[in-house]
This record gives C-alpha cells, sequence and structure tokens, in this order.
C-alpha cells in the first residue's frame, strides 16, 4: 500500500542527509554537486574538499582507472553502474565499498546527471578473501595425501605385475595415508560444526593418558624409521612416570589431540630435534606437554595462536601448508574434557604447548 | 642410468614417487631447498622433480638460486598449490604437473625433461618462458587467481579539466541536492 501523500522537501533532505548509506549526485558534466553526512562523515572530509573531481582523491590508486572507466563509460552511455572499490575512511584506512549509480532527469524529462549510494562491504570482502585462501588450502591438504596413496598404490601394482612381492610398509604406509585423509576430513567436519554454533560430539570413558601418549609417539617412532629417503629426524624423549593416569574423556578426541600436538612439533621443527614429551600429576591436573625446537611463534601472535584458521605469520602457508584448524580444535577438545590448552613459546628457543585435563573422579585421593 | 633429484618436503611423497621411479632412474632425494641446492651443487642430474611449497627454502628460492648461480638443470616442476602455472611461467620451466598426479604422466613427463636437457632445449631455472608445457588443471596464472589489470590508463588526475572529455556546459552546477532535483 503505497501514500499518495508527497513527502515535504526537507523530509527528503532529513532522509537522504542521515540515510546509513553513503550518497552522491553529479551534474551533467559528470562533476559531483553533492554528497551527504555519511559520505563526509565516512571520508572526513568537507563539502568543498569533495565536491568536484576531489572526491577522488580517496580512492585507492590501484582502483581508481577501474573505477574512473566504469563511471565515464556509464555516464556517457546513461547507463546505471555498480562498481566496488577502496575508499579512504577518515583515519587513512582504505574500505571497500560498494556503489551503484543510476541516471536521474529533470523535471522536463532532460538527462541530469547521476545519482549514486555506497555501502561499506569490507567485512564482506575480507570474509570472501578468506574464504578463497580457505578453499585454496584446503585443496592442498587434499591433493598431498592423494599424491603419496597414488604413488604407494601404484608401486605396488607394478611390483605386482612384475611379479615381485611385495613389503607390508608399503601397504602401512599407504594405510596411513589414508587415515591421514580421513583425519583432514574429520577436521573439516569438525571446523563447520563449531562455525555452526554446535559443540564436538564426545564419547566418554575411561581413559589412560600415559598408555595412549605412548601408543601415540611409538606410531610416531615407527612411522620415522620406515621412511627411507628422509634426512631429518625427530628424537622423542618421553616422561610418564605417573603410573596409569585416568581420565573421563573420549579416546578419540583426545588422540586427536595429542597427535595435533606432536604432528605439529616435528612440522614446525623442519630440520629435525628432540620433541620432548612429559605427562605429570599436579593436584587434581594431568598435564601433557609438548616441546619442540621448532621454529617458535612470534610473542605478540600467542593469544591467536588458538583461534580457528589462524597462522603465524613466520610459517606462511608457502613452507607450512596446513589448514589453522588443529590447535584450535584441540583446545575446543580440551575444553570440553573440562581442561585447557596453553602455549608458550619463544623465538629461536621453540615451542611448549601444554594440555591440562583434569583426572578422573575415581583416580583423584 | 640417468640420475633424478626428488624434491619434497613430504616423506611419504618422496619414498612413494621414489620406489617406483627408482626402477628406471637412479634416484637422490631431498626434503627442502636448501638440500636440494647442495645435492645440485656437488652433482650432477639429469632432471629435478621440484616441488613447490616447502620449510626452509621453497622451490621457487631453489629456482632463483639456480638462476643466481649460473646453474642449469632442466626442472619437472610439481605442486599441490594453485601457483604453480604462474611459477612455471615465472621461471620459465618447461613443464610442471599439479598434484595428485598420474604416475604415469610423471614419467612421461620426467622423460620429455631428460630428454629436453639432453638435447640443450632451454632448461628450467631458465627465463625462457615459451613453450611451457603445464597440467595446472584450474590454477590460473595471475596473482592469487585474480586477472591482471588491463584497464587503459586515462591519463586522468583530480582536479585536472577538462572531465570528462565529452562534458557539455554544467546544467545542475553544484546546487544543493532539493526535493526537485530527480532524486
Amino acid at each position: 500500500m503505497t501514500s499518495d501523500i508527497p513527502l515535504p522537501a526537507d523530509q527528503y533532505r532529513a532522509l537522504v542527509e542521515h540515510h546509513p548509506t553513503m550518497i552522491w549526485r553529479a551534474g551533467l558534466d559528470a562533476k559531483c554537486n553533492y554528497f551527504n553526512e555519511t559520505w563526509l562523515d565516512f571520508t572526513g572530509r568537507t563539502m568543498a574538499q569533495e565536491m568536484g573531481n576531489g572526491w577522488a582523491e580517496g580512492v585507492h590508486p590501484d582502483d581508481f582507472d577501474r573505477c574512473l572507466k566504469i563511471f565515464l563509460d556509464n555516464f556517457g552511455r546513461r547507463q546505471a553502474f555498480e562498481m566496488e572499490y577502496r575508499l579512504r575512511r577518515h583515519d587513512g584506512v582504505y574500505r571497500y565499498i560498494f556503489d551503484r549509480g543510476v541516471p536521474f532527469w529533470d523535471d522536463q524529462g532532460e538527462f541530469a546527471g547521476f545519482i549514486g549510494s555506497c555501502v561499506d562491504v569490507h567485512e564482506r570482502r575480507e570474509a570472501d578473501r578468506m574464504k578463497t585462501a580457505f578453499l585454496s588450502l584446503i585443496s592442498h591438504e587434499l591433493r598431498t595425501p592423494i599424491t603419496s596413496m597414488n604413488a604407494f598404490l601404484e608401486a605396488a601394482r607394478r611390483k605386482v605385475a612384475r611379479g615381485e612381492p611385495v613389503d607390508e610398509t608399503l601397504f602401512n604406509r599407504l594405510k596411513a595415508q589414508c587415515d591421514k585423509f580421513a583425519e583432514l576430513v574429520q577436521e573439516l567436519g569438525d571446523a563447520a560444526r563449531l562455525e555452526e554454533g554446535a559443540a564436538l560430539t564426545l564419547h566418554w570413558s575411561e581413559v589412560d593418558l600415559a598408555e595412549l601418549l605412548q601408543e601415540l609417539v611409538a606410531r610416531l617412532r615407527e612411522d620415522q624409521s620406515g621412511r627411507v629417503r628422509t634426512r631429518a629426524t625427530h628424537t622423542f624423549e618421553v616422561q610418564a612416570d605417573c603410573g596409569p593416569c585416568l581420565i573421563r574423556g573420549d579416546r578419540q578426541r583426545l588422540e586427536q589431540v595429542l597427535g595435533n600436538l606432536l604432528h605439529n612439533a616435528t612440522k614446525y621443527s623442519p630440520s629435525g630435534g628432540t620433541i620432548r614429551v612429559t605427562l605429570t600429576r599436579e593436584g587434581p591436573l594431568y598435564r601433557v606437554a609438548v616441546s619442540d625446537p621448532g621454529i617458535s611463534i612470534p610473542a605478540e601472535e600467542l593469544p591467536r595462536v588458538t583461534r580457528r584458521y589462524f597462522r603465524a605469520s613466520n610459517a606462511s602457508p608457502d613452507h607450512y601448508p596446513g589448514l589453522g584448524l588443529g590447535l584450535a580444535l584441540s583446545r575446543e577438545i580440551a575444553e570440553q574434557h573440562g581442561g585447557q590448552l596453553l602455549v608458550a613459546s619463544q623465538l629461536g628457543e621453540g615451542t611448549i604447548v601444554t594440555l591440562e585435563l583434569p583426572r578422573s573422579a575415581e583416580a583423584q585421593p | 642410468m640417468k640420475r633424478v633429484l626428488l624434491v619434497d618436503d613430504d616423506p611419504d611423497i618422496l619414498d612413494g614417487v621414489a620406489e617406483i621411479l627408482e626402477v628406471d632412474y637412479e634416484v637422490s632425494a631431498a626434503e627442502n631447498g636448501v638440500e636440494a641446492l647442495k645435492l645440485l651443487q656437488d652433482g650432477h642430474f639429469d632432471a629435478v622433480v621440484l616441488d613447490l611449497m616447502m620449510p626452509v627454502l621453497d622451490g621457487a628460492g631453489v629456482m632463483a638460486a639456480l638462476q643466481e648461480r649460473g646453474l642449469q638443470v632442466p626442472i619437472l616442476l610439481v605442486s599441490a598449490g594453485r601457483e604453480l602455472a604462474q611459477q612455471c611461467e615465472r621461471f620459465g620451466v618447461a613443464e610442471c604437473l599439479a598434484k595428485p598426479f598420474d604416475i604415469g604422466e610423471l614419467e612421461a613427463r620426467l622423460a620429455r625433461v631428460i630428454e629436453k636437457g639432453a638435447s640443450g632445449a632451454p632448461p628450467g631455472g631458465g627465463s625462457n618462458g615459451s613453450g611451457i608445457r603445464t597440467d595446472a588443471r584450474d590454477m590460473p596464472v595471475g596473482s592469487e587467481g585474480r586477472a591482471p589489470h588491463s584497464w587503459p590508463r586515462l591519463g586522468f588526475s583530480p582536479g585536472a579539466a577538462p572531465f570528462p572529455p565529452w562534458a557539455a556546459a554544467p546544467r545542475a552546477g553544484a546546487a544543493p541536492l532539493s526535493a526537485g532535483s530527480g532524486a
């Protein structure tokens, strides 16, 4: 239903001046002759500074030619246009804005210029950019184990074709790659669940942390010993003198956390070295600390290290591919167990990641 | 037997691929660019299967170092990343292959790289960008997959007159917005 009562001019003006979108108008010479308050608040400039072509001073130099061409081409054709570009905000920061310009006509029906409205879409652009980067990382992470699976499978197939015996190691390594692939898919599923605001599903039972830790380290040592052409090796030193360390938890999830901490310790220590793992009992807690001699995490980034998709600035995806999910999921799992994940790091010294978990009620004195 | 250097930070890819190539080649392996450069400096190789994304020194760093040192060795560039075609073009690498690759395809391309190297054709690590053969699939050329800017420069600078070239004498002038302006 529409009203036939015309909106008085002062109400039009108030509407336009205070509308949350930025509004501009250009005359027949394509020079701007009006900006609303929202525009001027955004740019922090005066009407006089923005008039004519003054507004263009705020457009990012890399976007300027493209924007100008779109504007002039459509102005000439008197056709509406849409474009996105970076515009300098009052604080000097360039923000992406979406700008829609439409031609308008005067009371005699003569073309009189263009009027446009703009909204700040920087967050959306940034989210799009991060999504693209993340999809690219996922693609990389999935391609890598498929490559080695292909190779192991083909090696086995050819041996069979030549009538040669196939070493069991080949199949074990193929299986390990399948597991790696499955872990990646699990991580992606977990991340999606957390993005939706849901908690991870845990299956509770009594778990012996010491046994689990020894099992994981043994598996890593075995994996490493099976590698034929790798020079950089890691030594695992495990100190777990507390006997059975029982907690109430999800064994598979705890395996995911400990596996992740151990994997990170080796991944970010590309030159090899000693990975120290200690399991201690302190009051009502068990504490698992994994220390590595690796590339470390810059101190100023430590508070963000367990956020989803976080990548340390000294671990570019070109050198250390990964999704930035492992530590975030580990923290989530630790917290769902009533524990926490602590990260300490010093450049040049390495990193210590500590998992704290409450002991089982039965095990506590 | 021809000598091939495999460079990849993934120990499983190194072992899996080497297991196959060792039937026809003498294979050496390096886990990062620094190790690769050392081996290339110390010995002769007929070809290098070089991964791009690696810790310590990546594939691009290896190719840049080879160019700097004037070392020429035929390169087959492989990567699971999206910048493969771009790096191939940048370094004039004649063959590149996206992961995950078909092993038969890897062998065919490796044979071609070695053959070209033996015949004196421009090897990888040179600056010749022509004749590049890629299997980069959906990996676009251009920074981060974006098309390079192709807009012509219009020679406009803010405040310069006349603007635009077709502009008639202004009719609306700098009048403030009013309800009758057609908005």
